[in-house]
């Protein structure tokens, strides 16, 4: 395939991702899924003070909350163009990742369909679209800065001048995301093993990593030395448990890892994986490879899926262009039928990818319109230091809609008693006694709890069974989602 | 020029050793705190408290925040003579890594038996390579007296030297002896505490809340200093002798990583050594990262004086605790952790101290402050012949309650037993009638 042709179908892997994205968001009405609310509540800290909201008087009643502010820059700069500025930021950077692959991949192969097929297979990664649809989560910028850093670093031992392109996407990664930690693990350890075979290490690349690791620890540290100073590690190792536990980012199956991924791209990335290790092994950019997958896959094993199963998925794409041209070597030598089994290779790896793609948007939960109308009317109508109960999930959307305090959002960094405010939102669903409803709200000083049947049917209720008592309890609005108000205290 | 400003170097380190030891007790100062913090601090200040290290502070004329300032200076300057004996060209950077290191701040801003240890160990060891062995044994012994996990540092130190160095080994087993004499007569003793993983690494590192820790940059340097080290591992024998040694004593003992202060900053040093002695291709970056490790190393520094700083006691409980003293004698129930606070500051005796009491006293004394039932809390204060409770704004945020009438706080409506006798500022000091 020409260069010129494999271009003219990069934009089409892009725009088709862009409009596929475009479509999705804008068929949402303007609502994304719960946790966006957070990146919106970040963005109006930055379009009102300009700087993004550290000490939260609404997360967990209230807490300081440590965070990288990078992403929240940007979406407030793109929030500035009215009024779709966030949509189309939200639908274009992730779908950027087309030309990242491309780019990447070029350190890889210099065979222009090759490269096609990385991007194509790293745009249409159904976990990376599925979790990068209807959100606004630095998830979208993390991967791209992620690999267009790590490409650039690759072609940094042959071209000086990339480096102060290096350098602006590298700090922007350091401070969109603590991704960065593993990058520059990826880089310790493809250095390890560059000096395991004997390679020469290239001095360039070495002293970037060096300053790379201590700027990112320095961000890092700024960012988060007083959660950790006050929680310890003990704390911080206890708080992320319990974080992925609730949010049921661990133990992830083998199914959904193969169906998230897809399952040829994965078998291909996987067999690219040991062309690469086989065939390979002398040439950096294989060994940079392996080096970031063990990271990544390390990172899994451990229990952190989601996040690290969509970076994976970008390694195995670009892995499998070992596999490919392996197939397509092969395919070469049947002269008669050359030009079929190409098609037919190609067409079984990019259909069912895209099917399973596209398969899987449209499933993320967004926020319900009655849900967001229940929150402005407590805004409208309820004193400003009301706290609202609602499952952990709306917590973002209590703070951002109704600007009230909730008892648990998925902000879980230096929230001590996280685990007892979870169990207390739980009894306080499905409890039937009065008595210990009203010590919980008493406790978390709730004034108003939310209930419609998503939460009714997450907690396996017909209703709230103590909510009959009037005197305590009074239905304040109903519409879809019903609020109460909490009147009584326990003597 | 440079043979001028070489020359200079010392004179700079002593006045910026200067600064940042003053730091803590002159921001304390500045906004009305007393000098002093911690309960370590007001421990070695109580009567009840008879070590060596306590009876230096009570010497007549001593002023104790003084002392333990000089103390720091004399370490320093200690540290930088002997790193120029042992290893020249490195003693600059290790004595500003040890300087800034949050643990060497804590240490010497607080009255902690470690400091006067430190200050002998490192003269002590000073004099030893100097070849003044009366001397050097004056200070290790005095060292010794400070704290057993010094004295059993020092022996290492001595007995794997002699080791290798394959030299007679009648000083080391004198040294033994007089360390053994004065364990015995200052009747010290080794409890074993088997600390978990995360608690030696929670001690260890200051921004993981270790307060005698270390930064985790000059932390992370030291273990790049450590493995590049590593052609001359036979030369550093007795330093990976004395590191595995400290470690389990971490471990095992709970001993303090301020035991690591000869080390971890001089690693430290080298790996700066070897950074400034690369020839870079990218000479830009090497002054970045260069700059971004005196920001992370003065961060920590600076983030070690604000932690410092906001310590207890304030001048609120100075006051309440001034109220406390006037009133007639009677033992005290606060939260363990004030224990030494009252003992030194109202000069009366304390239910529960979290330093000294067992672990007993402590569970019932948290029983009794969770519990609703004046009748069990009535018994215990007749127990323990408690005339007074103490209570804090910051026992009611989280220290011992997190609600407004949570366990003992619900009781203190009845009037019949709790009488209010002192309340300024969230500070309040209750007197228990006819226990």
């Amino acid at each position: 395939m020409q260069t010129k042709t494999a271009l003219v179908l990069l934009w089409c892997v892009f725009l088709l991702s862009f409009g596929i994205r475009l479509y999705y968001n804008f068929s949402a009405g303007g609502y994304f899924e719960p946790q966006a609310y957070y990146s919106l509540r970040q963005v109006e800290s930055v379009k009102r003070n300009f700087v993004t909201l550290y000490d939260d008087p609404l997360s967990f009643g209230g807490k300081f909350m440590p965070h990288l502010p990078g992403f929240y820059y940007l979406l407030a700069g793109a929030d500035m163009l009215q009024p779709y500025g966030l949509i189309i930021f939200a639908s274009i950077v992730p779908a950027l990742i087309a030309f990242v692959a491309y780019f990447f991949a070029g350190e890889i192969t210099s065979n222009p369909g090759l490269r096609l097929l990385a991007a194509f297979l790293a745009t249409y990664n159904p976990d990376f679209l599925q979790l990068t649809t209807n959100t606004l989560s630095p998830l979208m910028l993390t991967l791209l800065l992620f690999f267009f850093t790590a490409g650039l670093f690759l072609r940094l031992e042959r071209n000086k001048q990339l480096l102060p392109y290096l350098l602006i996407s590298s700090l922007l990664l350091a401070l969109t995301s603590l991704y960065s930690i593993v990058l520059v693990a990826g880089l310790w350890l493809y250095f390890g093993l560059i000096k395991l075979q004997g390679l020469k290490l290239q001095a360039r690349s070495l002293e970037f990593t060096i300053f790379y690791s201590i700027f990112t620890f320095i961000v890092g540290y700024l960012s988060f030395v007083k959660a950790s100073m006050s929680l310890g590690i003990a704390g911080l190792l206890v708080q992320a448990k319990r974080g992925l536990f609730t949010l049921n980012m661990v133990h992830i199956s083998w199914v959904s890892f193969f169906s998230g991924l897809g399952i040829l791209a994965v078998l291909f990335g996987i067999y690219g994986l040991y062309l690469a290790v086989q065939q390979d092994t002398k040439k950096r950019q294989a060994n940079f490879l392996i080096a970031l997958g063990l990271i990544l896959l390390g990172l899994i094993v451990a229990g952190f899926a989601g996040m690290p199963i969509a970076f994976f998925g970008f390694v195995l794409a670009m892995a499998s262009v070992y596999s490919v041209a392996a197939v397509l070597m092969y395919i070469q030598r049947l002269k008669s039928v050359r030009a079929l089994l190409t098609s037919a290779l190609i067409i079984l790896i990019v259909i069912p990818l895209f099917a399973s793609a596209i398969n899987g948007l449209g499933r993320t939960e967004l926020a319900r319109a009655d849900m967001v109308e229940a929150l402005s009317f407590i805004r409208e109508n309820s004193p400003q230091d009301s706290v609202v109960m609602a499952p952990l999930k709306y917590g973002h959307m209590i703070s951002y809609f109704a600007n009230r305090s909730n008892v648990a959002d998925s902000n879980f960094l230096n929230s001590g008693d996280l685990e007892v405010r979870l169990n207390a939102i739980h009894s306080a669903y499905t409890t039937v006694y009065e008595t210990e409803a009203l010590s919980i709200f008493e406790k978390y000083g709730v004034k108003y709890i939310l209930v419609n049947p998503e939460i009714l049917s997450e907690f396996q209720i017909p209703s709230l069974r103590y909510v009959g008592d009037a005197k305590c309890f009074k239905k304040v609005y109903d519409s879809g989602t019903a609020i109460y108000e909490v009147l009584c205290r326990l003597k | 020029m440079q043979i001028k400003i070489k020359s200079l170097e010392p004179a700079a380190l002593f006045l910026s050793a200067l600064v940042l030891l003053f730091a803590i007790p002159f921001s304390r100062g500045l906004i009305g705190k007393p000098f002093l913090y911690g309960q370590q601090t007001y421990h070695s200040l109580a009567s009840g408290s008879q070590s060596f290290y306590s009876s230096l502070l009570k010497l007549p004329g001593n002023n104790p925040l003084m002392f333990q300032l000089c103390l720091g200076l004399g370490f320093l300057v200690g540290l930088y003579l002997l790193i120029r004996v042992l290893s020249a060209g490195l003693e600059s950077y290790a004595v500003l890594f040890a300087m800034f290191s949050p643990g060497t701040l804590h240490v010497f801003s607080n009255l902690l038996a470690d400091g006067l240890a430190l200050f002998c160990l490192v003269w002590g060891i000073f004099f030893f390579f100097k070849q003044r062995p009366f001397i050097s044994t004056l200070f290790l012994l005095m060292g010794f007296a400070a704290s057993p996990w010094y004295m059993l540092g020092g022996l290492v130190l001595i007995w794997v030297y002699f080791i290798i160095k394959q030299r007679s080994l009648q000083f080391p087993v004198f040294m033994s002896l007089a360390a053994l004499v004065i364990f015995l007569l200052l009747d010290f003793r080794i409890e074993i505490s088997q600390l978990a993983t995360t608690q030696v690494i929670t001690n260890l590192v200051f921004e993981l809340g270790g307060p005698s820790g270390f930064s985790l940059i000059t932390l992370l340097l030291a273990v790049i200093g450590f493995f590049a080290t590593y052609k001359a591992f036979k030369e550093l024998a007795t330093v990976y002798v004395y590191s595995a040694l400290a470690f389990i004593g971490m471990y095992l003992f709970g001993t303090s990583p301020l035991v690591f202060l000869f080390i971890i900053p001089v690693l430290a040093a080298y790996t700066i050594q070897l950074l400034l002695k690369r020839k870079w291709v990218l000479q830009s970056l090497k002054y970045i990262t260069l700059l971004l490790i005196v920001l992370g190393v003065v961060l920590s520094a600076s983030f070690s004086i604000v932690w410092a700083v906001s310590q207890s006691p304030d001048k609120e409980m100075e006051l309440a605790l001034a109220e406390l003293a006037k009133l007639p004698v009677g033992n005290v129930l606060s939260s363990p952790a004030y224990g030494a606070f009252i003992s030194y500051g109202a000069q009366k005796p304390i239910v529960a101290d979290s330093l000294v009491s067992d672990a007993i006293l402590l569970n019932e004394t948290e029983t009794i402050f969770a519990s609703r039932d004046l009748k069990k809390a009535r018994v215990f204060f007749l127990a323990h012949n408690v005339s007074y409770l103490f209570i804090s704004p910051e026992m009611r945020s989280g220290l011992v309650w997190n609600e407004p009438e949570e366990g003992l706080l619900f009781l203190l409506r009845n009037n019949q037993t709790f009488a209010k006798e002192y309340t300024y500022k969230g500070f309040e000091i209750w007197k228990i009638k006819n226990p």
